[in-house]
């Protein structure tokens, strides 16, 4: 008797438990964070919305105004869509197009918002029409549209959503950038032709020629020494034609060659991101080349190694209890160079230390005493270089 | 106040069914109090508030044990420019728990609990009180105290919410009496 009243308050007391279940939504407290964290001051969705053909996706991106300038914050907005039957927007701000009519999307991040209206259609597209710069300096660049000619007569503008191409990539390249696909970038005189492609529809070729009209190319700086190991150091390339000059460094093939050829003295990046960004990977002299249209320019570069490291404060290293104390580290380079590398160096003490450093960028090397006094040993490492020294914590 | 209830029922239910299975020994209520680091995770930060709570259980058999346990933040804690503090948080668990040595045992606990966080921040529009449930569960270490053993001493490891990026962990010691 017990038992069955026992089991029919467990059975109820299940239903009323999943019944009331319910959870809270973090959404809201994870954009709070990273509103605070970024300094957002506001949130715009970027760039226009062109009508979109039924199965099309499309990434819409909230971009944020924040203290360090714009940050895409895609990820961490909120998006919903006014009517899924025509428009499904996911929470990275994808967009796809489901049925005829329209939806405002919306991202909404913290207290910040902002809308777009997107156009849905089951127009099926027929061809593409691809117009623009028929003729491109050497190492310049060109831009283009793509008009799409759908099979209820419309004609609508789908340049953000065509893939770019063209016909002979050894004379020009499309851009590989988001905001900009587009645009062409030439590398050499010639002739080829930009194809635009959508859903297996792709346009007659647009031909472009590239004009043999580059005089010279400029790498600048002039001359690298004295570039740590693991440093970074832009290059950029400006190219003349006639009495017109302009930046070049995306048209530009970049390479390093070293004077000693087991070395690799440093790598360079070609392309959209990071073109003319080199990397010192060992020490020695090189030079580094940029290439465009027939002309080539080459700048000496040399990077140097850590040849000695030293703390450098006055002896003995003295601290209260509860103090503080900040450790100068030194590095010597292998030109005879010396640098502060506080901020490069891993600092550690041993273990039961009475007293503890710094690894927060900016305080680096600061030693703090804790309530014993003694004499412990404090580390620095940098480059598989160490230096120590002894710091005695009084009273 | 239905949803107070729901956040008990699993602790209550699964109670019931120990009940209904184990032959009772005897029954050792128990009150205690807690002092409790939280560590809340989200979008890579982490915010640790401090919080105060209570404890009321009843020890079913030599292993197993039902309870509520509930409190309130007593310190809040600040990261980018956002501020959170513990508001009230309460739990509904059932315990069981395997002897480590004559004093000392290892608790494992379920439940189902939800946790209020008051999220500000100067900045406008932030969003205030949040409330958070789902599945509790830990691990603690309880000590009969030598000298006087209806006194334990308890520290407590708990998950108390996982979604969405969210997670909130709980570490808890505090002292609880037996009668």
């Amino acid at each position: 008797m017990r038992s069955d009243a026992l089991h029919r308050l467990a059975v109820l007391l299940c239903l009323l438990s999943l019944a009331g279940c319910y959870d809270g939504d973090p959404s809201d407290f994870r954009e709070a964070v990273v509103v605070g964290r970024e300094g957002v001051t506001a949130l715009a969705i970027d760039g226009e919305v062109p009508v979109l053909e039924v199965g099309a996706t499309l990434r819409l991106h909230a971009m944020a105004t924040t203290d360090a300038g714009t940050a895409d914050l895609s990820g961490e907005a909120s998006w919903r869509s006014s009517n899924p039957a025509a428009v499904v927007v996911d929470r990275n701000g994808v967009i796809t197009a489901v049925g005829n009519g329209s939806a405002d999307i919306t991202a909404e991040l913290a207290q910040f918002r902002d809308t777009v209206t997107v156009q849905a259609s089951d127009a099926v597209l027929t061809a593409i029409t691809v117009s623009g710069d028929a003729a491109v300096d050497e190492c310049g660049t060109g831009d283009y549209t793509a008009s799409g000619h759908y099979d209820d007569g419309t004609d609508r503008d789908i340049t953000s959503l065509v893939q770019w191409s063209v016909t002979d990539a050894t004379v020009a390249r499309m851009s590989t950038l988001a905001t900009e696909r587009q645009r062409l970038l030439s590398l050499q005189a010639g002739s080829t032709g930009v194809l635009a492609t959508r859903g297996g529809v792709v346009s007659p070729a647009f031909m472009v020629t590239v004009a043999d009209n580059l005089d010279a190319i400029d790498v600048t700086p002039d001359t690298l020494a004295d570039i740590p190991i693991d440093a970074d150091r832009q290059f950029t390339a400006t190219g003349t034609w006639g009495a017109v000059s302009g930046d070049i460094t995306r048209n530009t093939t970049w390479s390093v060659a070293s004077v000693d050829p087991d070395d690799t003295v440093a790598t360079i990046l070609n392309g959209d991101s990071g073109a003319g960004l080199l990397t010192a990977r060992e020490g020695g002299d090189g030079t580094v080349t940029g290439a465009c249209g027939g002309q080539q320019d080459s700048v000496p570069i040399t990077v140097v190694y850590l040849d000695s490291l030293a703390i450098t404060n006055a002896r003995p290293v003295t601290v209260v209890r509860g103090g503080t104390v900040l450790l100068v580290l030194e590095g010597t380079y292998s030109d005879g160079s010396v640098l502060a590398l506080n901020e490069r160096a891993t600092w550690s003490t041993t273990v039961g230390s009475g007293v503890t450093v710094s690894n927060i960028a900016g305080t680096r090397g600061l030693v703090t005493a804790g309530t014993t006094t003694g004499v412990w040993t404090v580390t620095a490492t940098v480059e598989g270089l160490s230096a120590s020294v002894s710091v005695q914590v009084t009273n | 106040m239905s949803i107070r209830v729901a956040a008990f029922a699993p602790a209550l239910l699964f109670a019931s069914t120990v009940l209904v299975a184990t032959p009772v020994l005897a029954v050792e209520p128990m009150v205690g109090a807690e002092l409790t680091w939280t560590h809340i995770r989200v979008a890579g930060e982490t915010f640790n508030p401090l919080g105060a709570r209570a404890r009321l259980a009843l020890g079913l058999t030599a292993d197993w044990e039902i309870g509520v346990v509930g409190g309130s933040g007593i310190e809040d804690d600040s990261e980018v420019a956002v501020s959170t503090a513990l508001g009230e948080f309460y739990a509904g668990y059932v315990r069981y728990s395997a002897s480590i040595d004559d004093d000392a045992r290892l608790v494992l606990t379920a439940g189902y609990g939800e946790t209020t966080l008051d999220v500000t921040s100067a900045l406008p529009g932030f969003p205030g009180e949040q409330t958070y449930s789902g599945l509790v569960y830990g691990l603690s270490l309880q000590e009969r105290l030598s000298r006087h053993r209806n006194w334990i001493g308890s520290l407590d490891f708990e998950r108390w919410y996982d979604d969405e990026g969210l997670t909130i962990t709980t570490v808890s010691y505090g002292f609880r009496y037996a009668f």
